[in-house]
C-alpha cells in the first residue's frame, strides 16, 4: 500500500468552517488523506461526519464559510461538483436518490463518457459492466431499470459501488455505505472496496459507524469528529478503541475545550 | 416543396370550426383548410384555450410508395376494404367507430389516405402479424388508414413505423380502427421518428367486445407537430384496454393527444399511462378522459402521467377527466409533472455530469428506452438515426461511446 508523505497528499481539508443555511455545522477542521491511503471518519450522529464528506465533494446544501480544499494539487473549494468527480472524487451515498426516466444503462454510459480516465468504449464498456455485475452478483436486467427506483437498501448500494468500481476515482468517500445492510449485502460491498483497492489503489475516506467493513482493511489513519469538530486522530487502532469504549470520552473532551 | 413555415402547424390558441378555408399569415393568397380536432368528450374552460387543437390541412402530393403493408394474412386493399370491414364487424356499425380525432379529422384522414387496407384475422391458434411502415421517401403526404376486425379467440399484433428520411417536409397520418371481438388480444405497437420537417396526425379507434383485451404502445419520438387522438369503447364484459404512451418532445415540438377511454361493460380495466420528456421549448398537451359509462358496474379506470421539464421554456398541459355515471366503479388519476429536483440533479453531477449533459441524459435515456422496448431491426435503425440526428451520438453498446 501507498502510504502518504508531504509530496503525495491527495487532499488537504484546511481550517474549513461550512454552514447549512444559518447554522455552522462544521468548524475548522483540518485533515489530510494520501495517495492510496484509507482513512476513517467515525463520531456520534450528528457530529458533522456526513456533512464534511458532502462539503468535501462540493455539494450546494452547504457553505464553504472558510478554509480551503485542495485535491490532487488544485484548489477545489469553489470548483462545482461535476468538476470534482471529473478530477477523481467520488462519492458513495448512505440513501442513493431514485432518478425515474433514465435506466441505469444510460445513466453509467453517460458517466463514463465523461471522465477521460477510462478507456471504456463501445464493446470494452460492455465487457466491463459485465464483469463488475459479475463481482457484486447484480443482475443484469438491473441495467434495464431506472436508476435506483425500484431497488431495494442494499441494491442501491451495490450501485453504488458498481458506479465506483466502474469510475475508479482516486479518492472515494463512502458515506454510511454499510448501514442497514445485511451480512451478504455487507459482504458484497466488502469485495467491491477490495477490488475497488486492488484495480487503481484508491485511496479512502469511510464514514462509517460499523467496524464490520472494515475487517479486511488496513487502516492509516482514524479521525473522530465531535460537534462539527474533529477531536481526535489516530491510527487504526483508534476504531478498536471506539468499539470498545465508545465516544464518552471524546464527547467530554470535546465539550471540555467549549468550555 | 410545402414546408412547416406555410403549414403553420397546430394552433390551441384559437379553435375554429372544422374544415374552414383559412388564409394563411404567411401566405395571402393560398387558403389553407384546418381542421379542427382532438376536441374531448367534457370540456373546460374555452379561455383556457385547450378544449381543441387546430391543424391545418393542407393540399400536399401524395408521396410514392410511402406506405407499406405486411402480414401472414391475406388483407383487402381499395374500394374492397370496407365493405369487407363493414362485413366482418357484423353487428359493430363501422361508421361509430370513434377515434379520438373527432369526426371531421376522422373523415379528412380516410380522405387523404395513400393506402387503405382492411384485415380480418381469424382464430386459429397463431399469433397473427401486421406490419405497418409509413415511412416517406419524398415530400408529400403519407397516410394509412387501416381497418381491422379481429375475431373472437383471434391473436394480432399490429407495428407501426413512421419515420422519414433527414430534412425533407410533408405529413404522415394513420387512422387505424380495430374491432376486437370476444376474447381476441391485440398488441399495437407504434414507433414515431420523423425528423422535424415533418407532421404527424394520428387517429386510433378501437371497440372491444366481451374479454377482448387491447395494449397500445406508443413511442412518440420525433416530428415537429403531433397531433393524436385515441378512442377506445370498451364494451364488453371483463374487457380490457391499456395505453402506455411515451413521447419526447425536443425543440419547438407541439404535441396533442385527446385519449378517451369509454368504459361501458360490466367489469372492465382501463389504464392509460403517458410519460414524456419536454426539452427546449417544446410544449404538449394530454386530455386524458376515463368515461365510466351507466351500466359499467365493476370497473377500473386508471390514468397515470409524468412529465419531466428539463427547460424553463418547455410547457407542459393536462386536462386529466374521469367521468363517472356509476356506482360500484373505481377511477384514479395522478400525476408527477415537474423539473428535475435538486437532489437528483446534485446525484447525478456527483458522477461527473454537468447540468447540459444531465439534461441531454434525459433526452437519451427515453431513446434508449425505446431502442431497448421495440422488437424489429427497422424500428432500431429508425431510433439509431433519430439519435445521431437529434443528440448526435449512437445507441449502440457496441459503437464507441461519444463524448
Amino acid at each position: 500500500m501507498t502510504k502518504a508523505n508531504e509530496s503525495d497528499e491527495l487532499l488537504s481539508v484546511s481550517h474549513v468552517s461550512a454552514s447549512a443555511g444559518d447554522k455552522m455545522i462544521l468548524h475548522d477542521v483540518t485533515c489530510s488523506v494520501g495517495q492510496g491511503q484509507i482513512h476513517v471518519l467515525m463520531g456520534p450522529n450528528g457530529a458533522g461526519k456526513s456533512t464534511l464528506g458532502h462539503v468535501v465533494m462540493g455539494s450546494s446544501a452547504y457553505t464553504v464559510n472558510k478554509g480551503t480544499i485542495v485535491f490532487a494539487d488544485k484548489d477545489i473549494t469553489s470548483a462545482g461538483v461535476d468538476a470534482r468527480s471529473r478530477a477523481g472524487l467520488f462519492m458513495s451515498f448512505q440513501s442513493p436518490i431514485e432518478v425515474p426516466g433514465v435506466p441505469l444503462n444510460s445513466f453509467l454510459k453517460a458517466i463514463v463518457a465523461q471522465h477521460d480516465n477510462l478507456d471504456l468504449k463501445g464493446k470494452r464498456y460492455k465487457k466491463r459492466i459485465a464483469e463488475i455485475m459479475q463481482q457484486l452478483d447484480m443482475d443484469p436486467s438491473y441495467l434495464n431499470r431506472e436508476l435506483n427506483v425500484g431497488f431495494s437498501g442494499g441494491e442501491k448500494k451495490k450501485i453504488e459501488m458498481l458506479q465506483l468500481l466502474l469510475l475508479q476515482p482516486k479518492l472515494a468517500i463512502l458515506d454510511e455505505t454499510d448501514s442497514g445492510l445485511d451480512v451478504d449485502a455487507l459482504d458484497v460491498v466488502s469485495r467491491a472496496i477490495a477490488a475497488y483497492r486492488s484495480s487503481c489503489d484508491g485511496a479512502l475516506l469511510i464514514i462509517t459507524h460499523n467496524t464490520r467493513i472494515l475487517r479486511d482493511l488496513s487502516i492509516d489513519r482514524t479521525h473522530v469528529m465531535v460537534n462539527g469538530h474533529l477531536v481526535a486522530e489516530g491510527s487504526g487502532l483508534l476504531v478498536n478503541e471506539i468499539n470498545h469504549d465508545g465516544y464518552g470520552r471524546f464527547i467530554a473532551e470535546a465539550e471540555a475545550d467549549q468550555q | 416543396m410545402k414546408t412547416n413555415a406555410d403549414t403553420s402547424l397546430i394552433n390551441q390558441a384559437s379553435p375554429r370550426p372544422a374544415m374552414n378555408n383559412q388564409i394563411s399569415s404567411q401566405d395571402s393568397a393560398i387558403p389553407v383548410p384546418t381542421l379542427a380536432i382532438n376536441r374531448p368528450p367534457a370540456i373546460t374552460w374555452h379561455h383556457l384555450a385547450m378544449n381543441e387543437a387546430c391543424v391545418s390541412a393542407p393540399a400536399l402530393g401524395s408521396a410514392k410508395d410511402a406506405v407499406t403493408y405486411k402480414s401472414d394474412i391475406t388483407y383487402a386493399t381499395g374500394d374492397r376494404a370496407l365493405a369487407a370491414f363493414k362485413e366482418a364487424c357484423k353487428s359493430y356499425a363501422s361508421s361509430t367507430i370513434e377515434t379520438g380525432v373527432g369526426p371531421d379529422a376522422d373523415q379528412w384522414l380516410a380522405d387523404q389516405a395513400t393506402e387503405y387496407v382492411s384485415l380480418d384475422v381469424p382464430a386459429d391458434g397463431h399469433d397473427h402479424q401486421l406490419d405497418i411502415d409509413i415511412v416517406p421517401r419524398l415530400d408529400g403526404r403519407a397516410i394509412a388508414a387501416t381497418d381491422i376486425v379481429v375475431e373472437p379467440d383471434a391473436h394480432l399484433t399490429v407495428t407501426i413505423r413512421i419515420d422519414s428520411p433527414e430534412g425533407g417536409a410533408g405529413l404522415t397520418g394513420s387512422r387505424l380502427r380495430i374491432v376486437a371481438l370476444d376474447r381476441s388480444v391485440v398488441e399495437i405497437q407504434q414507433l414515431q421518428t420523423l425528423d422535424q420537417g415533418w407532421r404527424h396526425i394520428d387517429a386510433l379507434g378501437i371497440v372491444e367486445a366481451d374479454n377482448a383485451r387491447v395494449h397500445v404502445d406508443q413511442l412518440v419520438l420525433g416530428s415537429s407537430e403531433v397531433t393524436m387522438g385515441l378512442s377506445s369503447d370498451v364494451r364488453g364484459y371483463a374487457a380490457r384496454c391499456d395505453v402506455d404512451t411515451r413521447y419526447l418532445g425536443q425543440n419547438a415540438t407541439k404535441i396533442d393527444f385527446n385519449y378517451v377511454l369509454h368504459q361501458r361493460g360490466k367489469q372492465t380495466q382501463c389504464t392509460l399511462i403517458a410519460n414524456g420528456i419536454l426539452t427546449g421549448h417544446a410544449s404538449k398537451l394530454l386530455r386524458g378522459t376515463i368515461d365510466l359509462v351507466h351500466g359499467c358496474k365493476g370497473s377500473v379506470g386508471r390514468e397515470t402521467e409524468t412529465v419531466l421539464l428539463t427547460s424553463e421554456h418547455a410547457v407542459n398541459k393536462t386536462i386529466p377527466v374521469i367521468l363517472c355515471d356509476e356506482e360500484d366503479v373505481q377511477g384514479d388519476h395522478g400525476a408527477t409533472i415537474g423539473h428535475i429536483n435538486p437532489a437528483q440533479m446534485e446525484y447525478m453531477q456527483t458522477r461527473g455530469l454537468s447540468i447540459d449533459r444531465i439534461e441531454h441524459l434525459f433526452v437519451r435515456s427515453t431513446l434508449d428506452y425505446a431502442r431497448a422496448h421495440v422488437a424489429s431491426d427497422a424500428a432500431r435503425t429508425s431510433i439509431d438515426a433519430l439519435a445521431k440526428r437529434t443528440i448526435g451520438e449512437s445507441l449502440d453498446d457496441d459503437e464507441e461511446v461519444i463524448r
